[in-house]
């Protein structure tokens, strides 16, 4: 999934739910998504609109001149370019009416990324240095995820506000070590036995069918941790006091993954008899017998494979936000996504074509047509005047940034 | 325009209840009225934090007592905070311009092409610089068992062949360059062309069978020495690895376990594929090294003859020209010729080695 598809305001609106992670898990719902929490009895709900504001052309502009200062500073000015595009989406982000902001301290954010830089440096050093020290660079690393993640999206959350009260998280590191630690454990198993050419050596059966099996294990409870993960990361968002809940479904997940792995399985035979028949078909026209120069179908089958993999990605993350949405409530307030994963698509299709054909120049546009779309789809009913008595929550205003420095060099967005 | 008043919304900061205001904006102060005209808020314009003046975003004001006053007119306000003395700043007007932003965009693209040809070999040359002797050697010695693993075997010339060969190879070394100090080494090329040689980090010259036999040791033989030498000398192959690949790769070299270099061998491949710069320099200091050897400087020219007639055998027999260097050998042959115009290379005749 693309990691801009996530803007920054709407990671701050998602959010939600109870304390569910420390629960059991739910009995697997159906596969089809069902809405929350029924809304109050009161007057009739009102749907609220989402508005973006924002054009491709200005925020062209800011991209461009942020990247040129960030290279004329050796990458200093990176955070405040960072902090500009998050109010820039913040700020064109307007629900019912009002904007949201961002908040972040640009040295914050930049005292955050060059501690992570830091690591990364030590990692790929002690990586080439010898094995043993790149597996304890790693398991440092993916040990200290569960913590980044839930620094990075506090950090978020509390920096981002709509009519000057600030959202909040009140997740626990604790909470995500008892989601993550499984998957995490199994990931760095896999990497400690992954085959590692070496010259003129067998590699050994046994660590190899380790690693196959570690893989399967970790690819099977994959929908299940992203489950628990999802309803982890709504449910303990809240507006102020107003808090968010996310009903859970772990079956609703394996639906999801089942559906992408068949959608996936379909595309790979699709290819394969594509390329089979242009075989034949080339061999056919070949009168001499001359093999045929494989180039035409090497090239047939990366944008065969390309096509499939952003149509497949476009079915999981449309799907995806219509799971989380229509799962995502709040006292009052119930949340929804139409998005649709042929219009993504073709979306994703179209800006894709042009950014390559312009050397990533129409990249602004891309990302400001994807993030209206994704608003666009996003639905929000709430019980008369719910929005407009929230108390500002507790909770002191984050200031740590090395979690989000880590989310944002690894390229995720917490957005999903 | 008059000086407002433009419609705006205050949120106190301790709940999300929204009280309609109106914005005005005289003597350098913001006024913040209910519609009733009872004031609410009033700050110098000084004293407000404003968010960034986006085109059709809204603004928001804050006060020093935490409230947020939103104008959904953003653009209006900036016009009126402007007239106040509260301009946009310097970033603020370049993002606001399409001047601005193709400034940003040939600035950036001159940096990152500059950054690329100037600024990198820059780095690579003072970590090459700052790099120890020791450290150096034991670079070379890495890159060597590399090669050796994947490329090199041992060579087939007779012992007393190789020794007499580096005894007068060193002593000529002493002489038309002195300091230098290589250590000669004779390996066999695993594939074609094997007409090569190469200096590695810290002074080891590896010289490939193929070009011990078709030179029969004569000045040729020399000429491409005095090469590798100059490379050397200037500190090229521990410049050029740090180049292609970083100091990571380097490190790996010094220190690292022998099987993870095999992510290394992009990085000492580029040992074969030094800069047209690079290689003008070292042909200078071949023709220099003849000079002071009393040779004639013909042999460069002839070496160049030969690498040339390797090179071409190798594409005929559709071998992969996995060691095949000098990309721009034809420009370096007529770089040797000077003004000799009646110099020219034999005809290819692999079973004829030509006199000096």
């Amino acid at each position: 999934v693309h990691p801009t598809l996530a803007p920054r305001p709407l990671g701050a609106t998602r959010s939600t739910t109870e304390t569910a992670v420390t629960d059991p898990i739910a009995p697997p719902s159906g596969p089809t998504a069902q809405p929350a929490a029924p809304l109050p009895a009161e007057p009739a709900p009102r749907s609220l609109e989402l508005r973006f504001t924002g054009s491709g052309g200005e925020y062209f502009r800011i991209w461009i001149v942020n990247l040129a200062l960030t290279i004329v500073t050796l990458g200093i000015y990176s955070a405040w370019a960072k902090v500009r595009k998050a109010r820039y989406f913040s700020l064109n982000t307007q629900l019912d009416g009002s904007a949201f902001q961002y908040h972040a301290s640009p040295a914050a954010i930049l005292r955050g990324r060059l501690l992570v830089a830091a690591y990364f440096v030590a990692y790929s050093l002690l990586g080439r240095l010898s094995i043993t020290a790149g597996l304890v660079a790693l398991g440092v690393g993916g040990l200290a995820m569960p913590w980044l993640l839930v620094q990075a999206t506090r950090f978020k959350l509390t920096n981002t506000s709509w009519r000057n009260v600030r959202f909040g998280f009140d997740g626990t590191a604790a909470s995500a070590y008892q989601i993550l630690l499984p998957a995490i454990g199994l990931w760095l198993g896999m990497m400690a036995f992954a085959p590692r050419p070496q010259p003129g050596e067998q590699p050994s059966l046994g660590a190899f069918g380790l690693f196959g099996l570690l893989y399967l294990v970790l690819a099977v409870l994959l929908p299940l941790f992203h489950a628990r993960l999802t309803a982890f990361r709504q449910g303990s968002t809240r507006l102020g006091g107003l808090p968010f809940a996310f009903q859970r479904s772990v079956g609703a997940y394996y639906g999801l993954y089942a559906k992408v792995l068949g959608l996936v399985m379909a595309a790979g035979l699709g290819v394969a008899l594509l390329v089979a028949a242009v075989a034949i078909a080339g061999g056919a026209g070949a009168a001499g017998g001359a093999p045929q120069p494989p180039k035409v179908m090497v090239a047939l089958f990366v944008a065969a494979a390309l096509l499939f993999y952003v149509l497949a990605g476009a079915f999981f993350f449309a799907r995806q936000q219509v799971l989380v949405w229509s799962r995502t409530s709040a006292p009052g307030v119930r949340l929804g996504s139409t998005m649709q994963a042929r219009r993504l698509a073709w979306l994703l299709l179209r800006y894709g074509v042009v950014t390559l054909a312009t050397a990533g120049l129409a990249w602004p546009w891309a990302a400001v047509a994807l993030v209206r779309y994704q608003l666009e789809c996003l639905r929000v009913e709430v019980a008369a005047g719910a929005l407009d008595r929230i108390a500002a929550g507790g909770g002191a205003v984050e200031t740590g940034t090395t979690g989000d420095g880590a989310v944002d060099l690894l390229g995720w967005d917490l957005g999903w | 325009v008059s000086g407002g008043p433009l419609r705006g919304r205050l949120f106190d900061g301790r709940t999300t209840a929204a009280v309609e205001v109106q914005v005005s904006v005289e003597g350098g102060r913001v006024r913040v009225d209910l519609p009733s005209g009872e004031p609410r808020l009033e700050a110098a314009v000084d004293r407000l934090r404003v968010s960034d003046p986006f085109a059709s975003a809204p603004r928001q004001l804050t006060f020093e007592d935490g409230s947020v006053v939103e104008v959904t007119d953003g653009a209006a306000l900036t016009a009126l905070l402007s007239r106040a003395g509260r301009p946009p700043g310097l970033v603020d007007r370049l993002q606001q311009r399409w001047a601005g932003a193709l400034a940003a965009l040939l600035v950036a693209a001159g940096l990152l092409a500059l950054g690329y040809l100037q600024g990198l070999p820059a780095l690579a040359r003072a970590g090459a610089a700052a790099l120890p002797r020791r450290l150096e050697r034991k670079l070379g010695a890495g890159v060597l068992e590399l090669l050796d693993a994947h490329f090199l075997e041992p060579s087939t010339l007779p012992e007393g062949e190789r020794d007499a060969l580096a005894a007068r190879l060193g002593e000529a070394a002493a002489r038309g360059a002195p300091g230098v100090e290589p250590r000669i080494q004779f390996r066999r090329a695993r594939t074609p062309p094997g007409v090569n040689a190469f200096a590695l980090p810290g002074g080891d010259l590896v010289l490939l069978d193929e070009l011990v036999a078709r030179t029969g040791g004569d000045d040729r033989l020399l000429a491409v020495v005095g090469h590798e030498l100059g490379h050397l000398a200037r500190r090229h192959p521990t410049q050029r690895l740090i180049q292609a690949g970083g100091l990571g790769a380097a490190a790996s070299l010094i220190w690292g376990d022998f099987s993870m270099a095999v992510a290394n061998v992009p990085a000492v491949l580029a040992l074969l594929d030094y800069s047209r710069d690079a290689e003008r320099e070292a042909d200078g200091d071949a023709a220099t090294f003849l000079r002071a050897l009393g040779r004639d400087e013909r042999a460069l020219f002839d070496a160049f003859c030969l690498l040339d007639d390797a090179e071409r055998e190798a594409r005929l027999d559709g071998l992969p020209s996995l060691l095949s260097t000098h990309p721009v050998l034809e420009e370096r042959l007529e770089s040797a010729r000077g003004g000799h115009a009646d110099w020219s290379c034999p005809t290819p005749d692999p079973d004829e080695d030509r006199a000096p």
